[in-house]
């Protein structure tokens, strides 16, 4: 657990917005860098790659601090309030952080990366 | 001391220090009381104007081919409704309304900084009138509410009423900005003793993140405004793409702030309706835990899906998609509310009171407006329905159902607390649906002119499109709904005429603020409480007289000062004093003092700019007289045995915490700017400029290390007492020379910043830094000030800690400026390879 409650709560989704701004600008670098004749024949494997570590980079940042607070949690309860409080609620952000960072980051497998 | 006190001498001696005296000493009033009232009020006002706007709209669309207006006057018509509704009514109803309440709700007797609201509703007041006075005098803007490059830029757009926006607009939001950051310590600190954050109230935390979310906001919006109007003023062109300059840029700093304020105006509803549903359900939140982890989830999805308003502009598919998404998403918060609430009824047995009435009609509207949200997050249903009447339908079912529903029943609800007096309700319920039943019959149509292909912002339409039979039925719903408002209004003004006193909390709720008299005293507690449960559970019938009677924490005043107590913001455990400044003209002051500011740019009286500007720190300085502790004041007694030391020998007292919050939110537009010129490099047309940048790195290295100099200086100065006066003399000179630096870069280095958009970015950022460290200057002469007035000692050393913070933050500005020309230079010679 961490000292501030409130970092505590916000971690996940402050993660999840790290890279969705991480990706956001690879992938719009990546196909500046590309040029007009590549962005038209759709050859770009190299973004692709790096777009899909940064996806699953993304997976594992949200993922394994979400389990080892998941694992922490179980282990040792507590009787204060505002512990037991934070715990619960940073374990539903975390959750919808671990959801989001799938939903919204696994178009870079399959979609167009360039083409409008 | 006099615990002795009786309770009707108690509060005669509170209300003479707490309460606003009368006559013109009014215009001195900083109370939240007076203040919140006053911003509700005036936000009602402007609610009504912008009401008559919207039915010359449905007048002008009643028929086709209407000759009612012409192209310019319905121009000026539909951009004034957008921007007052938005602008000038709903966020400052909600502030108004949490100015109001929060400290009442949290257990105090005002916000952390009174003068601050004061000035903010100032400001308010000023620009928001300023943006009428436009359209009386036909100058009003006219290029819609979100003011798109370039229909408003100088090519398109040449008169005043663009900058008339820009500026009103600017001005309006200091106004937002000091909301946020005067919610958010207030919530933070301010709380009663033992109300810890698992037992805040619900419209707390709803409030704490609208306004964190209003903290990160709005920067992208006034940069936006700023780089405009320079644009427009100057003529650099930012948004030009004959230069270098990209309209897209406009776009997305105008929703990266447009979005989530969707989000800000529905979540205060919201918590309204969390504080209020469950008192006439009869039953205690369903869900508050997981509700408050929805609050969070919203507030940052809220975040990710600006570009749903720009999904036709050309961005990427996969781009599309991580925005498409996170629309999507989105809803699932949303809608855990939604049950939240319904488990709540489920749970009790409701009462169908006025306000009740309220939340169903926002249940109904709400959810329709959701649904139609979810569908135009689709990129494929957006494509074929953007910028449509379909969108204004959205919009405004989910403004209305998820605004003014909400904002009506917390009307209902509090009007008694405000007023004393109860309603009769005999016009109320008549109200609501003529309101209801014309809201519905108005937009519920405009999804269908929309799907046949009706474009949004036509001043006219041809008789043979087929929508003039639902534009005639929309308009007539118009009038109706109309109606119902007035008669909301009515039954307002009849309410506090001729409603029925009662004694005290008359829906039985279980929140702080039914625990005092009503209409509230000006220090809402004689004494304050101690909380050992959730906030809304509490007993107000028995704690209001425990307090009155002086039985809490404070409850003497000690030396005619306004005292709080400020808390641990975790365990809620108290922690120290806060003594405020007393009623003072100085808001008002400096407001006009920022009036005269925007309106030397609106009439490009440029000389007088600087003074203004000048004139506006001056009077921020003076603001200072009555915040100082002349010598140590050591601890002292708060009652029940308690003793605690003053704020300002506290360690991080609220005024510590509103400066970390007011450079969150001015990092936030830096770091826009920054991002801003990159966005250029990668997506503008004619890249790279033809004039490369002949910076050399000599000066933008000596401006590195001159304003690292004068971090540290700071920061030691603030460890050094009582011999800082040297570091900060030191600190002064190197943020002079800093700022002489950046300006001298700016003016002589930089090449033609009319020419293209990278060096006018180059500009700007080299102008932003030197302004910060023009800034930096000021807090060490002023700390310099404090020490030699005898303000500050070991002890008192908050001053000089807080200016540490800004001098450490200036030379992050300063060395990240000094080395953005050089990025953008290797930026764009990369390209022209």
């Amino acid at each position: 657990m961490m000292r501030n409650p409130i970092i505590t709560i916000i971690s996940g989704f402050v993660l999840w917005s790290l890279f969705f701004l991480l990706l956001y600008a690879v992938q719009a670098t990546g196909c500046h860098f590309a040029g007009r004749p590549l962005v038209a024949l759709e050859r770009y494997p190299i973004l692709r790659v790096i777009l899909i570590i940064a996806f699953l980079l993304s997976l594992l940042a949200v993922l394994i601090p979400f389990l080892l607070l998941r694992r922490r949690y179980t282990a040792s309860r507590s009787d204060n309030e505002t512990v037991d409080f934070t715990r619960e609620v940073a374990g539903y952000v975390w959750i919808a952080a671990a959801v989001a960072t799938p939903f919204c980051f696994a178009g870079v497998m399959w979609l167009s990366l360039c083409g409008t | 001391m006099k615990p002795e006190t009786s309770a009707i001498e108690l509060h005669r001696a509170l209300e003479e220090i707490w309460g606003t005296k009368p006559g013109l000493t009014r215009l001195a009033a900083v109370n939240h009381n007076v203040v919140g009232r006053r911003f509700m009020l005036t936000s009602l006002i402007f609610f009504a104007v912008g009401g008559l706007l919207a039915m010359l709209i449905r007048t002008q669309l009643a028929s086709s081919e209407s000759v009612f207006m012409d192209a310019e006057e319905y121009a000026q018509v539909f951009t004034m409704h957008g921007s007052i509704m938005m602008f000038l009514f709903a966020i400052p109803f909600f502030e108004g309304l949490a100015i109001y309440l929060l400290p009442k709700l949290l257990g105090t007797r005002d916000l952390a900084f009174p003068r601050l609201s004061a000035y903010g509703f100032w400001c308010y007041l000023f620009g928001g009138s300023l943006l009428l006075a436009a359209l009386v005098a036909g100058v009003a803007p006219n290029s819609g509410w979100f003011m798109y490059t370039p229909l408003s830029s100088n090519t398109y757009s040449p008169g005043i009423n663009s900058d008339v926006w820009l500026l009103g607009v600017t001005f309006v939001e200091i106004s937002a900005l000091s909301a946020a950051i005067e919610i958010m310590v207030t919530i933070l600190k301010l709380r009663a003793s033992g109300m810890s954050l698992d037992k805040m109230p619900i419209f707390a935390w709803y409030m704490l993140v609208v306004a964190t979310m209003m903290l990160i906001g709005f920067p992208p919006l006034i940069l936006g405004s700023v780089l405009l109007e320079v644009e427009r003023a100057f003529d650099l062109p930012f948004f030009d793409p004959t230069r270098g300059g990209d309209p897209l840029l406009w776009q997305h700093l105008f929703w990266l702030f447009g979005h989530p304020e969707v989000y800000i105006i529905f979540l205060p509803a919201a918590g309204a309706i969390s504080t209020i549903l469950p008192v006439f359900a009869g039953a205690p939140l369903a869900g508050y835990r997981i509700i408050i982890a929805a609050l969070v989830s919203m507030a940052f999805l809220s975040f990710g899906l600006w570009v749903h308003h720009m999904y036709t502009v050309g961005i990427p598919h996969v781009a599309l998609s991580f925005f498409s998404a996170a629309s999507a998403l989105v809803a699932i918060p949303t809608a855990i509310q939604i049950f939240a609430w319904l488990a709540t009824i489920s749970h009790g047995k409701p009462r169908f009171s006025i306000p009740m009435l309220h939340i169903f009609g926002f249940f109904f509207v709400f959810v329709i407006g959701g649904l139609t949200g979810v569908m135009l997050a689709m990129v494929p249903f957006d494509w074929q329905a953007h910028d449509t009447h379909f969108v204004v339908a959205h919009l405004h079912y989910v403004l209305v159902g998820g605004f003014v529903f909400p904002m009506l029943a917390a009307a209902y609800y509090w009007l008694p607390h405000i007023s004393g007096r109860q309603p009769v309700q005999h016009l109320s319920s008549a109200a609501f649906w003529m309101i209801f039943v014309g809201f519905n019959v108005t937009f519920f149509m405009m999804h269908l002119t929309g799907l046949r292909g009706m474009p949004r912002r036509v001043f006219e339409y041809p008789p043979e499109s087929g929508w003039e039979t639902l534009n005639f039925i929309s308009s007539a719903g118009g009038f109706v709904m109309t109606m119902g408002f007035a008669l909301v209004a009515l039954d307002f003004i009849l309410i506090f005429r001729f409603g029925r006193p009662f004694h005290r909390n008359p829906w039985s709720a279980g929140t702080l603020e039914w625990a005092m008299a009503t209409p509230p005293p000006s220090y809402n507690f004689a004494s304050l409480p101690t909380i050992d449960r959730r906030a809304d559970m509490l007993d107000p019938n028995a704690i209001g007289p425990h307090l009155a009677a002086g039985n809490g924490l404070l409850a003497w005043p000690r030396g005619g000062r306004m005292e709080l107590l400020a808390i641990d913001m975790v365990s809620g455990a108290p922690e120290h004093v806060v003594r405020l400044p007393r009623q003072t003209f100085l808001p008002l002051w400096t407001a006009i003092a920022t009036g005269c500011f925007f309106l030397s740019l609106l009439f490009k009286v440029y000389w007088a700019t600087p003074v203004a500007f000048v004139a506006v720190i001056a009077l921020f300085l003076l603001w200072c007289g009555d915040t100082a502790e002349s010598k140590d004041v050591g601890r002292l007694p708060i009652g029940n045995g308690q003793e605690l030391p003053t704020h300002i020998e506290a360690d991080r007292p609220p005024s510590w915490w509103a400066m970390v919050f007011a450079i969150t939110a001015d990092a936030t537009a830096y770091i826009s700017l920054l991002f801003g010129g990159l966005f250029l490099w990668i997506s503008a047309p004619n890249w790279p400029p033809q004039d490369a940048h002949e910076i050399g790195l000599s000066l933008p290295a000596l401006a590195a290390v001159t304003s690292t100099v004068a971090a540290v200086a700071g920061w030691r100065a603030a460890a050094s007492l009582p011999s800082s006066t040297g570091l900060l003399s030191l600190a002064s000179l190197t943020h002079l020379a800093t700022a002489g630096i950046m300006l001298w870069l700016a003016l002589t280095s930089v090449p033609n910043p009319h020419a293209h958009a990278a060096a006018a970015t180059v500009f700007v950022v080299l102008c932003y830094a030197a302004l910060h460290s023009l800034m930096g200057a000021v807090f060490a002469g002023y700390g310099i000030w404090r020490i030699r007035s005898g303000f500050v000692s070991h002890a008192r050393s908050l001053d000089l800690r807080i200016g540490a913070m800004w001098h450490g933050y200036s030379a992050l500005i300063a060395i990240t400026a000094a080395g953005f020309p050089f990025l953008l230079s290797a930026l764009a010679s990369e390209i022209s390879r």
